[in-house]
């Protein structure tokens, strides 16, 4: 059957690992616009009680604190590993791609004892960055956030609606005079409509709209 | 679409939040010693009352955080935002006053018609 | 040299803002016409003396162009080349031209200067004041009757008959103080605010900013020492300059809503040639604006005269005239008569006169009239006629004479017809504030004796009404009134840095003084004979109010429902402030006593398209898919099913199959070789805590104390009433570690309801969750000897039934990836769940099959979809949450006893016993099957105990939940909720049938694979 033998070419040799949007590539626009995939970060969701987040100091996250200041977010020494403020008792902890595990380990055994939860949530999510001076612009276009640099700066992270989907945004520390990035974390399921829906909204920026995908057949 | 002040994310769209109903009723102990009548006052009745009500409300889109909300149901206006666990605060406002159950300003409700700048019924 | 004025003087030689250097080509109902850059439809087609632009929507009277702007009442054509790319209903005072555009009238047929639907103005004695509800009253198939005739006279454009071929964008504003309405006010306000250092948003519904003071003559007005043109562009400049204020031209304030948000609708390329139009500028484009403050300087709106005869073509508000004329360079007439009742009018006589226009009279209802004026007039020759009214009009498309004869307090008109020929006549009753975006901010309105209008009056959000949509007509307070609330409203927001200068305005306009109003100009004729119109758009006149108020309609909001006045798409602007003084005179009422109808939004009508902006279409809504979804997509034939968000496999279709052979085969190949399932989109909670179970225990109906790390469960969650709400598996991975799977429908709902009891009434169980549903994939693969294929794929684990039992759970490895099995079924085959994380998710689906067609494989392994899993577990009696209960099942009513616990309280335990929940006749579900084995019940199909229906209302029984043809039974099942229905296993009942007699059907037990073992089918 030719069903079975376009199969068999599909048998792989080695584990295959495939980000949520890796059937897209990246956009760019008009003055430095660009959208992509940033693939495979290492995310974790801790929770723990917002007392215990003060006065903690977590050697795994090197020098990253808890930030306990609501949609405020704090980087290591290193600058590998943010610690997002999600919930007065919940955070995401984003560190390079790959260190996930490891970092899960290292957090786990350092917590033990204490009631927290932590959950590998890497592949739940994936990360839009928007890059370029109307990246604002677009976000505008699609949240009710008030994204003006007056309320929105580095380092601050919301959670909101994008479009029909819910997702968070955060603005990433960046050099000084460096052009502004601002992170979409969002559900791997509702990345492809993220993307699609952001390249649509920077149409008028001069960036390629992608389709989401579609044309499946509904009907009997 | 009114804004709602979230007691940790500060002011937002409605749409980032879901109502939960009446607040400050809590789930009984010892149901299986109530009536019926009893449990269906918990399970099913509620307020519903126009003007002054609390509320419990859920930044579902943000912090997944439920707080309570004092609002005034006939007009929209936000009286109170304030953790769970907390006594509803002591706000007075504009009860309904006419006819037909509306506050005079505020509502859509056109019972009363005209009013000068700063009057107030 | 009269005549050659006529052919082509109707533009002026200078002035206007039009660039004349610029000439443009249009056509209207096919004949073409030239107009300048910077006109509007109406504006070029006045310039071509061309008035007769549409028909009205009853009586299809001749419709000219009345205003200048978006309150126009009648003027609305058709603009667009063809079927697809067009627009009705679009206002020709608005519509800009541009180098092609074609317009049409519509509302005519079969063209607007010979019009059939005309029979209905003859005939429109029949058509009376509430003639719709009259209609509807009468003998039920009248409005029958009448419905498709109207339909065909009254249809306003017509709507595109294809797919909107243009983009709309919307986006999403904050800003410290808005305004509405770049007039003097307006300007000063946002100019203020910005020098303060508040972001601003200034809107303006026309092209170009300045408002009224574009209406005066060039050079007459000086702001601050300078033409006022050159000080409006100096302003616009600063504004434009400063990064935190957005201008917005061609933008409408359309609807005022709760907390000071906005919605306001810009136009971005309806005024460009469709080649200028930019490939990816919008169309049109919505923002909606939440601003701190908001700043209303909407102006105000001249009410017309209302007079028998008072809607032909050529009779216009005097100040559209003046607008026309010193905005655009259009004299709308050669010959015109003035009929005002106060002193603003008498400015577009003289303007007409001095641009080449002879006035025939200044009609003036008023009997004292100030000496200055008198003067102006006599100064320049005009022939005045004051304490008088223009009682009559001729002319067909255009009007030819008007019969001014003088009125004496009394009302009382002389006897002697006076006809003065003339070819425009414009009319002002005075001036009222626009207050419609201030009514629909809930702030209440009080009426102005001096104004006789309506005024802001008490407000209710964080607004201010400025200029003359607060009732101040006079430019200087209309700048100081708007620098003061822009301040103000900067102020408030923070921004206290600055007080900007005073403008000082220097000008000799007239205004509005000494208003005299007289509800309707009597008329020498009989009373029946009179046609004096009040909203010209949906043909309602002073009679159709005389005769609602007559029939006992004495509430301003009734008779406006009942004669439809102010019910257009021009919501009656310039008619409704009219029809309240007319109802307070024949009620014998002051018009405050009266009252007004409410404002409500939008202003006026938006697209559809701008309100969808860019969410259409493939962008419509997200489609959630799983890691596994490329693949699906890359099968040659997939029916899918959307569940939820998701999109998921129905039926893998195979060449030559239809879907329902598909899902047999699928359905067979489960229990007979093997199936694999992409069960991604099951909904995943990580559930952790030293109170976990405790937590558990009180969510789940059942007992989760005693289960060990490496076990699963079935659990079943109630809401407080004791209803079935979701259910699914939860395996222990520690004493204090828990995995919950939920539906793929109802995963936000349970995380809410959990997330709910944990912090507000349980805030001491010390438990956090984490929802993890995309965090893996998972594949389903069950059937008689599956383990084998399942010990080829992993590494490190030996998944033999007889030591990995039912309902345990392992981790391992697949070539190294770690992944998670569950020994758990829900087909009641052998089966196992692989979870891998998402990443892996395709690769571990294509390894799968790969697996089993390789070498040494040889397994007959087979996709299935959703809907071969609903009738494998129907097969085995499972319930699906959503399909067998609809929130009024409880687990008793589902024969789930077993899983209700003895002892302790969870979730709706204490509703399980109420006196309703707890009856012996409420709908249980059973297992049914018809008489005629290869029948498929519909599903929601009606259970009735006899074959005989008899006489309605047929009691019934009970209802089918789901029903398939089951290949592993080799005929029909089906699951019904069905009252009493466990003690009627056994009996025969019957499915009603819709033009067929009723099928028998068996009730017997939801287990159909035991039923068969049991030889009970």
């Amino acid at each position: 059957m030719a069903t079975s033998d376009k199969l068999s070419e599909t048998l792989a040799d080695r584990p295959d690992r495939l980000s949520a949007l890796s059937h897209r590539s990246p956009l760019t626009g008009d003055d430095g616009l660009l959208m992509r995939e940033a693939t495979h970060l290492g995310k974790l969701v801790l929770r723990l009680a917002e007392t215990e987040a003060e006065t903690l100091k977590i050697k795994a996250l090197e020098g990253a604190g808890l930030p306990t200041q609501p949609c405020r977010s704090s980087v290591s020494h290193t600058g590998t590993v943010s610690v997002l403020w999600l919930g007065p008792d919940e955070w995401m902890v984003v560190s390079q791609a790959g260190t996930e595990e490891a970092l899960q380990t290292r957090l786990h055994s350092e917590l033990s004892g204490r009631h927290f939860q932590l959950s590998n949530v890497t592949d739940y999510y994936t990360c839009i960055d928007i890059a370029g001076h109307q990246n604002r612009e677009i976000l505008m276009n699609l949240s009710t956030l008030d994204m003006h640099n007056r309320t929105f700066s580095a380092g601050q992270i919301k959670g909101s609606i994008f479009g029909h989907a819910n997702a968070y945004v955060w603005q990433l520390h960046t050099e000084p005079g460096a052009s502004e990035i601002f992170r979409l974390i969002i559900r791997s399921s509702m990345a492809d409509y993220l993307w699609c829906l952001v390249s649509r909204s920077a149409r008028l920026f001069g960036m390629p709209e992608d389709t989401p995908i579609s044309g499946e057949k509904l009907v009997i | 679409m009114f804004v709602i002040d979230c007691p940790w994310c500060g002011e937002r769209d409605m749409s980032e939040f879901s109502c939960g109903g009446e607040a400050h009723i809590a789930r009984p102990e010892g149901s299986e010693q109530m009536n019926d009548e009893e449990w269906a006052q918990f399970v099913f009745i509620r307020k519903n009352s126009k003007g002054r009500y609390a509320e419990r409300w859920n930044h579902a889109a943000g912090c997944r955080r439920w707080f309570n909300l004092l609002r005034n149901t006939a007009t929209d206006q936000i009286l109170a935002v304030y953790k769970m666990g907390d006594a509803e605060p002591n706000v007075s406002t504009e009860e309904p006053v006419t006819p037909s159950g509306e506050a005079p300003i505020g509502s859509g409700n056109d019972a009363v018609k005209l009013m000068k700048p700063g009057e107030a019924l | 040299m009269a005549t050659s004025r006529q052919k082509s003087g109707l533009r002026t030689e200078q002035g206007g803002h039009i660039n004349r250097g610029k000439p443009i080509h249009f056509t209207f109902d096919g004949k073409a016409y030239q107009g300048f850059e910077g006109d509007t439809l109406a504006s070029a087609l006045l310039a071509n003396g061309v008035h007769m632009v549409a028909r009205s929507f009853k009586y299809h009277r001749p419709r000219g162009i009345v205003a200048a702007g978006s309150e126009d009442p009648a003027a609305i054509v058709q603009i667009g080349p063809d079927a697809v790319e067009t627009d009705p209903n679009t206002r020709v005072t608005e519509q800009e031209i541009y180098e092609g555009l074609m317009a049409s009238a519509q509302n005519c047929w079969p063209s607007l200067s010979f019009d059939i639907g005309i029979a209905n103005d003859v005939l429109s004695d029949f058509i009376p004041a509430g003639f719709y509800y009259k209609t509807f009253m009468g003998p039920p198939l009248s409005w029958m009757r009448f419905e498709p005739i109207i339909r065909k006279a009254a249809g306003l454009g017509v709507a595109p008959t294809n797919r909107d071929p243009d983009q709309y964008d919307s986006t999403n504003r904050h800003v410290d103080v808005l305004v509405v309405g770049a007039g003097p006010s307006g300007l000063a306000a946002a100019k203020a605010a910005a020098d303060a250092g508040a972001r601003v948003i200034l809107a303006e519904e026309t092209n170009s900013l300045g408002g009224a003071l574009l209406s005066e003559p060039e050079d007459s007005v000086s702001l601050g020492g300078k033409p006022s043109d050159a000080a409006i562009e100096k302003m616009a400049a600063d504004l434009e300059a400063n990064p935190d204020v957005t201008v917005l031209t061609r933008t409408t304030a359309f609807g005022y809503y709760g907390d000071n948000f906005v919605g306001l609708w810009e136009r971005v390329t309806d005024h460009q040639a469709p080649l200028d139009r930019g490939k990816h500028v919008p169309r049109q484009k919505i923002w909606r604006v939440r601003a701190k403050q908001v700043i209303l300087a909407t102006g105000s709106l001249e009410r017309p005269m209302v007079f028998d005869g008072n809607d032909r073509p050529g009779i216009m508000l005097a100040g559209a005239v003046r607008t026309f004329l010193n905005r655009y360079g259009v004299l709308c007439g050669h010959k015109a008569v003035i009929f005002a009742n106060n002193d603003s009018a008498w400015a577009t006589a003289f303007d007409l006169q001095k641009a080449g226009s002879q006035i025939a009279a200044i009609v003036d209802v008023r009997r004292k009239i100030s000496g200055e004026l008198l003067q102006m007039a006599a100064e320049r020759g005009i022939p005045i006629f004051a304490g008088s009214a223009i009682v009559g009009t001729k002319g067909r498309s255009r009007v030819t004479a008007a019969d001014i004869r003088l009125v004496d307090e009394t009302g009382a008109i002389s006897p002697k017809s006076n006809w003065i020929n003339c070819d425009l006549i414009a009319t002002s009753c005075g001036w009222a504030p626009n207050v419609a975006l201030f009514s629909q901010s809930r702030g209440k309105l009080y009426y102005d004796d001096d104004l006789q209008a309506f005024r802001p009056g008490a407000s209710w959000q964080q607004e201010r009404s400025v200029g003359a949509a607060n009732g101040s007509y006079d430019l200087q307070d209309c700048l100081d009134e708007g620098r003061k609330a822009g301040a103000a409203a900067a102020s408030d927001t923070g921004f206290k840095k600055r007080i900007p200068k005073v403008l000082k305005a220097s000008h000799s306009m007239l205004l509005q003084t000494d208003l005299q109003i007289i509800p309707q100009v009597p008329s020498p004729k009989v009373a029946k004979k009179v046609r004096a119109f009040i909203d010209l758009q949906d043909d309602v006149t002073t009679k159709d109010i005389k005769v609602a108020i007559q029939e006992g309609l004495h509430s301003v909001e009734h008779i406006k429902r009942y004669t439809t006045t102010g019910m257009g798409t021009d919501q009656g602007k310039i008619a409704n402030l009219n029809a309240f003084a007319f109802i307070a005179d024949h009620l014998g009422k002051s018009v405050p006593d009266v009252g007004v109808t409410t404002f409500r939004q939008p202003y006026k009508p938006v697209t559809m398209g701008a309100l969808a902006g860019q969410h259409v279409g493939a962008h419509f809504m997200p489609r959630r898919t799983t890691a596994m979804h490329p693949w699906h997509r890359a099968q040659r034939d997939v029916i899918f099913e959307p569940v939820g968000d998701w999109l998921r496999p129905r039926a893998f279709l195979r060449d030559g199959e239809d879907f329902q052979q598909a899902v047999q085969r699928e359905t067979k190949a489960a229990r007979t070789g093997i199936g694999v399932l992409d069960a991604s989109t099951l909904g995943k909670i990580d559930v952790r805590g030293p109170d976990a179970r405790e937590f558990l225990n009180r969510i789940y109906t059942n007992a989760w104390s005693k289960l060990s790390p490496g076990k699963c469960r079935y659990g079943l969650m109630l809401k407080e009433d004791g209803m079935v709400m979701d259910d699914g598996v939860t395996a222990c991975l520690a004493d204090d570690h828990f995995h919950m799977t939920t539906t793929t429908g109802g995963a936000a709902n349970v995380l809410g309801h959990l997330e709910d009891y944990l912090q507000t009434e349980w805030p001491d169980l010390k438990v956090y969750l984490t929802t993890t549903t995309e965090q893996t994939a998972v594949a389903s693969i069950c059937g008689p000897g599956c383990d084998r294929l399942i010990a080829d794929l992993l590494d490190d684990l030996d998944p033999d039934p007889e030591t990995f039992k039912f309902m345990d759970w392992r981790d391992a490895h697949i070539q190294g990836i770690p992944v998670r099995v569950f020994r758990i079924s829900f087909t009641g085959e052998l089966s196992y769940e692989i979870n891998i994380d998402a990443s892996y998710g395709l690769w571990l689906w294509k390894k799968i099959f790969a697996q089993a067609k390789c070498e040494g494989g040889g397994y007959d392994i087979t996709p299935y979809g959703t809907e071969a899993m609903h009738v494998l577990r129907a097969e085995k009696g499972f319930i699906i949450v959503g399909q067998e209960t609809d929130g009024t099942a409880t687990p008793i009513d589902l024969g789930m006893n077993w899983i209700v616990k003895k002892s302790g309280d969870f979730v709706g335990r204490r509703s399980l016993t109420r006196s309703d929940t707890s009856r012996d006749d409420r709908k249980q579900l059973v297992g049914l099957v018809t008489e005629q084995p290869d029948y498929v019940l519909m599903e929601g199909t009606q259970i009735i105990a006899t074959q005989e229906e008899g006489t309605a209302p047929v009691p019934m029984l009970g209802h089918v939940t789901s029903s398939y043809l089951s290949p592993n039974l080799e005929r029909s099942i089906a699951m019904a909720m069905l009252e009493s229905g466990r003690s009627r296993v056994g009996q025969t009942l019957y499915a009603s049938r819709k033009g067929d007699s009723a099928m028998a059907v068996r009730v017997v037990g939801t287990d159909f694979l035991k039923e068969r073992e049991d030889g009970n089918i």
